[in-house]
């Protein structure tokens, strides 16, 4: 069974970690809807898919260890996501492995974009609903930017809900994620693009 | 001068401000001559502040959620 709830149901971090520790499943339920998801991805773009949604849970074993001695320097979804990061960077050196991520996505489509000469192949139109509000007010658009983001490669999906979601800086998105400037930068950009190219497509079909 | 395709790979840094002066009188002055860009760069814009306004008010609670979040109330309480 699916229930929707309001995810400020806790106050802040600290009533949602105080009923955490009386063992209110409510609070538990709530914190692992809110997190797990973002945890998942981030587990994902470090060391993709089928080691992801192990390493989020080992992360919540731990978590829930020291979720006591949590003492609020940083957010509660920022203390998560680092621990993920450290036990999917432990498992990947474990696991000597190299995880191949994003490579060769849309590079076709941006390809496409552009004649030999380096120009727009067509020409780029001022969209009709030309503000967020109006495109957030179009379920379909609305549907289409969820569905979208839930659909890009790990790394992207992990870079841009950490820089445009979460407001983390681009260093500390570097350091979670283990990633260079210059390739995060690229990432982020691939993942914002995607989403450009999906609302143009509506916008230019309607 | 830059290209349009320059332009495409570059508008996230502009609209970050992560590009160097040089590099940003380059980025505008093609916008100043280029529609076709200045319409990509605004589509853009439009499209980042969307994706920060998309609304996370409600949380999905599903049997998967339920299931992990008995665990962990199950280990927490054994502690």
């Amino acid at each position: 069974m699916t229930d929707k709830r309001d995810s400020h149901f806790y106050e802040n971090d600290a009533a949602l970690i105080d009923a955490m520790l009386e063992g209110d499943s409510t609070a538990f339920e709530t914190a692992v809807a809110l997190y797990h998801p973002r945890m998942v991805t981030i587990a994902k773009a470090i060391i993709g898919e089928a080691f992801a949604e192990e390493i989020a849970q080992d992360a919540w074993m731990s978590a829930i260890r020291s979720l006591s001695e949590f003492a609020g320097r940083s957010s509660l979804n920022t203390w998560l996501i680092q621990i993920t990061a450290n036990a999917a960077k432990t498992r990947l050196r474990r696991e000597k492995r190299q995880v191949s991520l994003d490579e060769n996505w849309q590079e076709k489509e941006t390809a496409d974009r552009f004649d030999h000469t380096g120009h727009w192949q067509e020409p780029v139109s001022q969209w009709e609903l030309e503000t967020p509000e109006a495109i957030l007010a179009n379920d379909q658009l609305s549907d289409i930017i969820s569905k979208t983001f839930e659909q890009l490669p790990p790394q992207q999906q992990a870079v841009l809900s950490l820089y445009d979601l979460e407001g983390e800086s681009m260093s500390e998105i570097c350091n979670i994620l283990d990633l260079s400037a210059s390739n995060a930068r690229v990432l982020l950009h691939r993942a914002r693009s995607a989403i450009q190219q999906k609302i143009a497509q509506y916008q230019d079909n309607d | 001068m830059l290209k349009c395709r320059q332009i495409e790979q570059l508008a996230s840094d502009y609209l970050d401000k992560d590009l160097s002066f040089r590099q940003r009188m380059a980025f505008k002055l093609h916008l100043f001559i280029c529609h076709n860009c200045r319409n990509y760069v605004r589509q853009l814009k439009i499209t980042i502040t969307s994706i920060k306004l998309m609304p996370a008010n409600q949380i999905i609670v599903d049997d998967k959620t339920k299931a992990l979040a008995k665990v962990l109330r199950e280990n927490a309480s054994k502690q």
